[in-house]
């Protein structure tokens, strides 16, 4: 008996269905294909968010505002959270914000340090003066709770074992009467921890990036004005790369590939501590950070390839569904008489 | 020599990947080895990890310095806090298990007594003053929002008229759906039933979306790094 259409719709094999989404998902990036998105408002309130910072930092210089960044995720959503970093990183350095560093699990660590490094030396960022990273802050509540009055005797160190104590830049920022704002980028429940120790107890203003998994969790906590603006999934930090984009061309207003290039040739290095990055780039180093800068907006070309392939493959899935059950029922009418 | 030692190990993330994924086929020794070895760094990786950054800088070191510095008070703290952490391997023996509940106790307690005002301020009084109000203290049925899309009927108007009341009798109907206190046959229960659905399929649906989107997002990423990063590396490398 000669198959019907729906019947060899029904019957693909899930291989050649994977096959089909990897097709779709490869395909954008060996064409380097990169999707202009459009920018949502809790994506803005974010990034104004920081800008008033900014602002602040502008108009009291003696009272400037610090940033908490915390690195709440870990190696499963990499893909999902790093871009929200570099653009987020970004923008802080970009703006010249003071900023602190804190992890609050172990494998959380060489990713934190791995990825403040790496776009602190982007921007001569100095360790110690314009940033630090205290290291682990295990576990994470007492850590909530004590920045309430002073976390340095809770870290002693920081990451790379300097004393807390004679740190420049926590001399100024170890509670959050200096912090202009808490970023949490996060695979976790922890912006739920957040809010319920620094924001309800000390009134500190939150921003979130989460993975889009617990967007819809998060969601009902923007509304109500609790963050301060969220970024949702790769759509989230597709956006903020965007946002922070015409940021740089505006203040650097240089082609990227030349900026890194000449950013450590002029200077004499050998006043910078190599303990945290070298300050040199070389040119795979150069290319892999002009990629980073727009890795979510390519990831996004491929989103929109695998949810127009799933949504083909719904549609026809379920018109295989309907047209079999109506051959059937005829089929069993048919016999009934 | 230093181009195979900068190829090495991105090659071997690549294979790896690659390993994993042959599980999408079926189950076999390729992908078995791939799972085994990723659970044996992982925990290995992290024991190592723990010992360094918590163990030594958070119990080993303040210990010792408070000793030397002449701190014994503060040296006997940190040893009891360290037993009582201790006491959690008690697990290991049938006879000493009872020994555990000390710590879980300590635990327990502590967060049960100290979270019950935050969660409360966080997920009940926050969330039910933003389901009467704006974050900028409008109301969420402010019919004056209605008035300006009738004035100027644009889709921005339209959404922000009808955002509020959708909120307002979205959270009501779900939880009249949820209230099981008198009989369903209730007219008001019958009557809202399936409006409370609708709203219900609404938020699975969405949250559907966003995972669809978070796992594809990590496959996205392991795909990056084999067509950008690695090719990068690989072209460079090669290339001289």
């Amino acid at each position: 008996m000669k198959k019907k259409w729906y019947d060899v719709i029904l019957q693909i094999g899930k291989p050649y269905i994977y096959l089909g989404m990897f097709i779709v998902v490869v395909v954008p990036f060996l064409a380097k294909c990169e999707m202009q998105t459009y920018e949502t408002d809790i994506s803005k309130t974010m990034y104004e968010k920081i800008e008033s910072i900014y602002k602040y930092n502008q108009k009291n210089a003696d009272s400037e505002m610090a940033i908490l960044f915390a690195f709440d995720y870990g190696p499963s959503t990499t893909p999902e959270n790093d871009p929200m970093v570099y653009s987020v990183l970004r923008h802080i350095f970009l703006r010249e914000i003071p900023l602190l560093v804190w992890a609050p699990y172990v494998p959380y660590l060489d990713i934190a340090e791995t990825r403040l490094n790496r776009i602190a030396k982007e921007y001569k960022a100095i360790y110690g003066k314009d940033y630090v990273f205290l290291g682990l802050a295990y576990p994470v509540d007492a850590y909530m709770i004590s920045t309430g009055s002073d976390f340095r005797p809770l870290f002693n160190t920081d990451y790379y074992g300097n004393d807390v104590y004679s740190i420049p830049l926590l001399s100024k920022y170890y509670s959050y009467d200096n912090l202009g704002l808490v970023v949490s980028i996060t695979s976790t429940s922890m912006p739920l921890f957040w809010l319920q120790y620094a924001n309800a107890l000390f009134d500190q203003e939150i921003s979130v990036g989460t993975t889009a998994v617990s967007a819809a969790d998060f969601y009902p906590f923007v509304s109500s004005g609790q963050f301060q603006g969220m970024l949702a999934g790769l759509k989230g930090a597709a956006e903020y790369e965007q946002m922070v984009e015409r940021l740089e061309n505006k203040i650097i207003n240089k082609d990227i590939k030349v900026y890194l290039s000449d950013l450590y040739r002029d200077i004499d290095t050998s006043q910078i501590n190599k303990k945290y990055f070298e300050p040199k780039f070389g040119a795979e180093e150069i290319q892999v950070a002009i990629n980073r800068r727009s890795q979510a907006r390519r990831g996004m070309s491929s989103q929109f390839g695998a949810h127009i392939y799933v949504i083909i493959l719904i549609l026809f899935g379920n018109l295989g569904y309907y047209f079999k059950n109506k051959e059937s029922n005829k089929t069993t009418v048919t016999k009934a008489r | 020599m230093e181009a195979i030692s900068t190829l090495f190990w991105p090659t071997v993330a690549v294979l790896l990947t690659l390993a994993i994924y042959t599980f999408l086929w079926e189950d076999n020794p390729i992908y078995k080895v791939a799972e085994h070895i990723f659970t044996g760094v992982s925990v290995g990786y992290m024991i190592a990890q723990s010992w360094h950054n918590i163990i030594m800088p958070k119990l080993i070191v303040p210990t010792t310095n408070y000793f030397s510095n002449g701190r014994y008070l503060l040296a006997i703290y940190f040893i009891i806090g360290g037993l009582i952490g201790l006491l959690y391997l008690s697990r290991f023996s049938e006879k000493t298990s009872w020994l555990s509940r000390y710590p879980i106790a300590i635990t327990v307690g502590f967060y049960a007594g100290f979270k019950i005002v935050p969660i409360w301020m966080t997920n009940v009084s926050k969330q039910l003053n933003a389901t009467i109000q704006y974050p900028n203290g409008d109301s969420m049925l402010n019919l004056k929002m209605f008035g300006k899309f009738f004035d100027n009927p644009t889709w921005g108007n339209f959404i922000s008229a009808i955002n509020g009341p959708i909120i307002v009798i979205g959270v009501l109907l779900v939880l009249i759906y949820f209230f099981f206190s008198f009989s369903n046959d209730n007219i008001v229960v019958r009557a809202s039933r399936k409006p409370a659905l609708v709203v219900l399929m609404l938020g699975f649906g969405g949250s559907f979306g966003y995972t669809f989107m978070a796992r594809i997002s990590l496959f996205i990423g392991r795909m990056n790094y084999i067509f950008s990063d690695w090719i990068e590396i690989l072209t460079t490398t090669l290339g001289g």
